[in-house]
C-alpha cells in the first residue's frame, strides 16, 4: 500500500532542518595545510615556503602591516600546482594610477612542488610572483623546506626580481623594467634573470595550535623605499601563528624591524560537503512484487487515472515533478521535471523508486525521461527487476543495468493541466564590481521582482524588474580613450539611469530539432544593455565528452533608463554592430578538468577567442580561469591588455547539506572593457542539458540509491 | 507510538557557507506559483539560524526504556531501538519495507535503516550513510552460530559525491553466552581493513533460533559504532 508508507515517511525539508544538531564529533584541525604568509602562500612571515596545500584547497587570506595590505585567493589547482590571485593596496605610494597616494594593485602567481619531502629530502617548490601584470610584486624564487626536528622546519631559497634585492650573490643577465603591452601579459622577458639572493627562515610548531618562525627576508622594499614610506631597518622578520579549530590561522608578525603585522587566512576544500553523501531525508524503498504477480494483466482494461495520482503523490513527496507518462501493458514511460535535486541520478533514482512502489506488477521496463524547459535531454531505461535485485548493492551494478540514451522524440506530452504555468517572486538583490582605483568594492542594494509564464513546455516568457534603495554603482567616474564602440563602458550610466530597470523582458523557444541537437530562440529585452534575437544550436550526443554549440545575437543597445526604449548604435567611438555571435567547442577531459572554446566576433565587432578550463568536481563545485583575445589591439584594449578572469561555481548543495540544483558564480575579472565582450543571455543550452547527459550521470552515480 | 528521529550531524560551519551567504540573501523573499526564487536564502538560513540559536546543543528528547517498551508491547510491526553514541542521539525504527532478506526500518522523519537478520547493509538520510555493504556468508554464519572468516565490502559517499569503497577481512567467532541478552549466544567479528591498521568489532547477542536480538555494529566513519536492539520481531 503505497500510500500508508508515504504517511509513515512524511517529513519535509524544513523538519529535518529543524533537526540539525551541532553534537558533531570535535572537527580535528584541518590535516596538511601549511602556514600561510603575508602574500597568501604557504609561507613563513613574508618569505614563502616548499610547502603546498592539500589538492584543491582554496584558501582566502587578508593581511598587512605598515603601508602594505594583501588580500589573495589561492587554490591547487593540482597536487604539485597551485595559483593565487592577490589584490593590494599601498599606501603613501606615487606611481602611474594611485589615488590620493592610494596604489591597488593585483598580481597572480603561480607555484609548482618539484619535488616532494622524503627522508633525506626536502620539499622544493619553483614560484612565478605577479607573473602577470605591472610586476610590482614580480619575484621569482627556488625554495627548499624540510622537517629537521619534529614540528621545526628549516626553509631556504634564492629569489629573484624583488626577491633578489638584498645581498645578491649573483646576476644572471638583464632584467628589463619595462612592461609588455599594456600589463597584464606574462613577464617572461624577467624571469629568473637580474640579480640573485638568499632568504630564509625557521618555522617551529609547539603545538598543534601554536608556532613561531623567524626569518631573513631578501626583500628590501626598494620600489616602495623610493616612491613612498617605507623603512627598512631589518632584514629579519618574526611571528606568531595560531591555528583555528576550522585549520583558518591568525598570525601576528613584527616587520621590517619597525612594524607590526597581521594576518588571517581561512581555507575551503571543495572535495568537503557540510553532510557527506547528503543530509537530505531517506528514499521510499523499493517494493519488490509478489512472485507471479507480473503476469497480471488484469489493470490494463480498468483504466489509469489512479496511477498518476498516485505516482504524482509519491514523487511530490520527494521535491519531483510528474509532467506526463504513458502505461503500456510491459513498459512506462514517464516524463520528468527536477527542481530538487542538482545530482540527476539522485532525481532518477527517487522517481524509480516511487514507480516500484505504484505501478502495476506487469510492468518491467522502466524510461524515465527528463525534461527541462520542454526538452526531452535523455531517456533511462531501468528494469523493474534490477531495481528490486540491487536496491541494497554496490551503484555500479544498477549503473551497468541502466540504458542512458538520447531523449529525442522519447518524452510522453505533457498532461494537459500541467500547462500553462505561472510562478513569481520578490527578493533583494546585490550587485557589485571591484577594482575600480577609486574605490575598490562599489555595490549597489535594492528589490527584484520576477515572473515567468509558461504557455506550453518549451516557450517561456519572463521578465525581471529591479527597483534599487541605496548604492554607489552609478558613482563610477571613469573614462576611457576607447579606440571601440562603447559597448560595456557605460555602465556606470545604465547603473544611474535605470532605477527602476526592466532588467530583462523575453520570449524564449527550447527545442529538439533532430536527434543529439538542441535550440533554443530568445527575443526581446534579452539584457540590461542590450535588446535583440539571440539563438542558439547545440550538438550534444548523450555519451559524449564534447559538444559543439552556435549562437547568433542580433542586437540594439537599450536606453539607458532600461525602459522599453532603443537608442542608436552610434556611440561616441564608433558603431556598434547588430549581429555578433561564437562558435563553441565543449569538453570533458574526464581528469576533473572541462575546457571550452569559444571564437567569433564580438559584441564591439572585435573578432577573437575565448578559452576556458575549469577544475570541476563532482559535487558541483568549480574552480577555473579564462582569457579572451581579440584583435583589438593591447594599447587600445587598455590597462590589462586582454580580458581575463577567474571564477569559483560554489553549489548549495553541498555546502547545506540539503539537495539544490542552485549555484552561486563569482567571477574576479579584469576592468570591464569594451573589447572581448559578449552578450549576456540567460538559458544557454550547455549547462541546461550536460548534467542530464555523460559523463556527467556517471560521475554522481552514487546518489542514485540516496 | 513514540518513534523518534535519529539526529543529523553537520559539518562545519566553514568559508563556502559565508561564500554563499554572501550570494544569497539573508532577508525574506516571496514568492507564488512555480518556484523561481532562491533557496539558498532559506536553507543556509535554517542552517545558521539552528546553530546561532544552539537549538542542536541540546538535542532531541532521548528515547527512555519506558517509553521504548511501551513502544514494544503497542507495535504490530517489528521494532528496534537504534543508539549512535557518537552521534549522541538514539530512535525507535519501525519496519516499513521487506526486500528479498533486507528489511528496511524508519524513523518518523523519513530516515531509514535497513538490516539482514540484523546485520547492517545500509542507511539513508543519517549524514555519513552506508550506502550498502556486502559481507558473503556472514548471515550464515551468525545464523548457525558458527566461527569463520568472511570478506567484507561498505560503500559510502564522499564530500564530493564519489563512491568510495573499503575492503575488509573479518574473523568471526563464537564468544560464548552473551553477558547482553540472557540466553543468548554473542558471537564477535573482527574486521581489519585491507592494507591499513584500521580495525573495527562488531558484537552479536544471537539467540537458539539464529536471530540477532541485540548488536553493536560499525556504520562507518562518521556516524561510529551503532547500539541496536530488537525489541519485538
Amino acid at each position: 500500500m503505497p500510500n500508508t508508507l508515504t504517511a509513515t515517511l512524511r517529513g519535509s525539508v524544513a523538519a529535518t532542518l529543524a533537526g540539525l544538531t551541532v553534537l558533531a564529533a570535535p572537527t580535528a584541525i584541518a590535516e596538511g595545510i601549511p602556514s600561510y604568509n603575508l602574500y597568501g602562500l604557504p609561507g613563513l612571515i613574508d618569505m614563502p615556503t616548499a610547502r603546498v596545500a592539500p589538492d584543491a584547497t582554496i584558501s582566502t587570506t587578508l593581511g598587512g602591516g605598515g603601508t602594505q595590505a594583501r588580500a589573495t585567493l589561492s587554490f591547487q589547482i593540482t597536487p604539485r600546482l597551485s595559483g593565487s590571485f592577490r589584490y593590494s593596496r599601498i599606501s603613501d605610494f606615487s606611481a602611474r594610477g594611485a589615488v590620493d597616494g592610494v596604489f591597488y594593485d593585483r598580481s597572480f602567481d603561480l607555484r609548482y612542488q618539484v619535488l616532494q619531502e622524503g627522508d633525506y629530502l626536502p620539499d622544493i617548490t619553483i614560484g612565478l610572483q605577479d607573473f602577470i601584470g605591472t610586476g610590482l610584486y614580480g619575484g621569482e624564487y627556488l625554495v627548499a623546506t624540510k622537517e629537521v626536528l619534529p614540528g621545526l622546519d628549516v626553509t631556504g631559497g634564492i629569489g629573484w626580481g624583488r626577491l633578489g634585492s638584498r645581498n645578491p650573490f649573483a646576476t644572471l643577465g638583464d632584467r628589463p623594467e619595462e612592461l609588455l603591452g599594456e600589463g597584464g601579459l606574462p613577464t617572461y622577458d624577467r624571469w629568473f634573470r637580474g640579480d640573485a639572493a638568499g632568504f630564509g627562515g625557521l618555522s617551529y610548531a609547539v603545538s598543534e595550535r601554536l608556532a613561531f618562525s623567524a626569518e631573513y627576508s631578501s626583500d628590501t622594499y626598494a620600489a616602495e623605499r623610493t616612491r613612498g614610506e617605507h623603512d627598512d631597518d631589518s632584514p629579519w622578520n618574526f611571528g606568531i601563528d595560531y591555528r583555528l579549530a576550522s585549520g583558518g590561522q591568525l598570525s601576528l608578525y613584527h616587520l621590517y624591524g619597525n612594524t607590526i603585522g597581521v594576518q588571517f587566512s581561512a581555507h575551503i576544500n571543495p572535495k568537503t560537503s557540510a553532510v557527506p553523501g547528503g543530509g537530505e531525508s531517506a528514499p521510499v524503498p523499493v517494493a519488490p512484487r509478489a512472485p507471479g504477480a507480473a503476469s497480471d494483466l488484469g489493470w490494463v482494461t480498468a483504466g489509469t487515472g489512479s496511477y498518476r495520482s498516485s505516482l504524482e503523490t509519491a514523487m511530490t513527496n520527494d521535491g519531483l515533478v510528474l509532467e506526463g507518462m504513458t502505461l503500456e501493458p510491459r513498459r512506462a514511460v514517464v516524463r520528468l521535471r527536477n527542481p530538487r535535486y542538482g545530482q540527476v541520478p539522485q532525481a532518477i533514482g527517487r522517481t524509480a523508486r516511487a514507480m516500484t512502489r505504484v505501478l502495476p506488477a506487469s510492468i518491467e521496463t522502466f524510461v524515465i525521461v527528463p525534461v527541462v524547459n520542454g526538452m526531452a535531454l535523455s531517456a533511462v531505461t531501468l528494469q523493474r527487476s534490477d531495481l528490486e535485485a540491487l536496491e541494497h548493492r554496490d551503484n555500479a551494478e544498477m549503473l551497468a543495468r541502466a540504458a542512458i540514451t538520447d531523449g529525442f522524440g522519447r518524452a510522453p506530452s505533457a498532461f494537459d493541466d500541467e500547462y500553462p504555468r505561472f510562478g513569481w517572486a520578490i527578493a533583494p538583490y546585490a550587485q557589485y564590481s571591484v577594482f575600480d582605483p577609486e574605490s575598490p568594492l562599489r555595490a549597489d542594494f535594492g528589490i527584484r521582482a520576477k515572473a515567468s509564464y509558461r504557455p506550453t513546455p518549451n516557450l517561456v516568457l519572463s521578465g525581471s524588474l529591479t527597483k534599487r534603495l541605496s548604492g554607489n554603482l552609478s558613482d563610477i567616474d571613469r573614462k576611457d580613450d576607447d579606440a571601440l564602440p562603447l559597448v560595456r563602458t557605460e555602465k556606470a550610466r545604465y547603473a544611474k539611469e535605470g532605477d527602476p530597470a526592466i532588467e530583462t523582458l523575453t520570449l524564449a523557444h527550447y527545442g529538439r530539432v533532430a536527434p543529439n541537437v538542441y535550440s533554443r530562440v530568445t527575443a526581446g529585452y534579452l539584457e540590461e544593455m542590450y535588446a535583440g534575437v539571440s539563438g542558439e544550436l547545440l550538438w550534444k550526443p548523450v555519451d559524449s565528452r564534447l559538444a559543439l554549440g552556435a549562437e547568433v545575437n542580433y542586437v540594439k543597445p537599450r536606453d539607458f533608463d532600461q525602459m522599453l526604449g532603443l537608442r542608436s548604435s552610434e556611440t561616441r567611438t564608433g558603431t556598434i554592430p547588430d549581429v555578433n555571435g561564437h562558435v563553441s567547442a565543449y569538453y570533458d577531459f574526464g581528469n576533473g578538468f572541462h575546457g571550452q572554446l569559444d571564437v567569433g566576433s564580438y559584441l564591439a565587432g572585435d573578432l577573437g577567442a575565448t578559452v576556458a578550463l575549469d577544475r570541476e568536481f563532482v559535487n558541483g563545485w568549480r574552480v577555473g580561469a579564462y582569457a579572451t583575445v581579440t584583435n583589438t589591439k593591447f594599447e587600445d584594449f587598455g590597462e590589462g591588455s586582454f580580458d581575463k578572469g577567474i571564477r569559483i561555481t560554489i553549489p548549495l548543495g553541498a555546502v547545506s547539506g540539503q539537495p539544490s540544483t542552485e549555484r552561486s558564480e563569482f567571477a574576479i575579472q579584469s576592468l570591464t572593457r569594451d573589447g572581448g565582450a559578449r552578450l549576456n543571455v540567460d538559458g544557454r543550452l550547455y549547462e541546461e542539458v550536460r548534467s542530464y547527459h555523460q559523463p556527467e550521470m556517471a560521475k554522481s552515480w552514487g546518489k542514485f540509491w540516496r | 507510538m513514540s518513534v523518534t528521529q535519529v539526529q543529523r550531524r553537520t559539518g562545519r560551519f566553514g568559508l563556502g557557507k559565508l561564500l554563499a551567504l554572501g550570494c544569497a540573501t539573508l532577508l525574506a523573499a516571496c514568492s507564488g506559483g512555480e518556484n523561481l526564487s532562491s533557496d539558498a536564502g532559506s536553507l543556509v538560513r535554517d542552517t545558521f539560524a539552528n546553530r546561532l540559536s544552539g537549538r542542536g546543543n541540546s538535542g532531541p528528547a532521548r528515547v527512555t526504556p519506558e517509553q521504548a517498551q511501551q513502544a514494544a508491547a503497542q507495535s504490530t510491526q517489528p521494532l528496534v531501538l537504534i543508539d549512535f553514541p557518537r552521534v549522541g542521539s538514539n530512535a525507535l525504527i519501525l519496519k516499513i519495507a521487506q526486500n528479498g532478506p533486507v528489511t528496511t526500518f524508519a524513523t518518523a522523519s523519513r530516515q531509514t535503516v535497513s538490516l539482514e537478520n540484523g546485520l547492517a547493509r545500509g542507511s539513508r538520510g543519517l549524514g555519513g550513510d552506508l550506502m550498502s555493504a556486502s559481507f558473503g556468508n556472514l548471515p550464515s554464519l551468525i545464523a548457525n552460530r558458527r566461527s569463520g572468516t568472511i570478506r567484507r565490502e561498505m560503500r559510502f559517499l564522499d564530500g564530493e559525491d564519489i563512491t568510495v569503497r573499503f575492503q575488509f577481512t573479518c574473523e568471526v567467532q563464537v564468544d560464548g553466552p552473551s553477558p547482553v541478552v540472557k540466553g543468548t549466544t554473542a558471537m564477535i567479528e573482527t574486521c581489519k581493513e585491507d592494507g591499513t591498521w584500521f580495525v573495527f568489532n562488531n558484537k552479536y547477542a544471537v539467540d537458539g533460533r539464529g536471530r540477532v536480538v541485540a548488536s553493536e555494529q560499525w556504520f562507518g566513519n562518521r556516524l561510529g559504532m551503532a547500539n541496536l536492539k530488537h525489541l519485538r520481531f
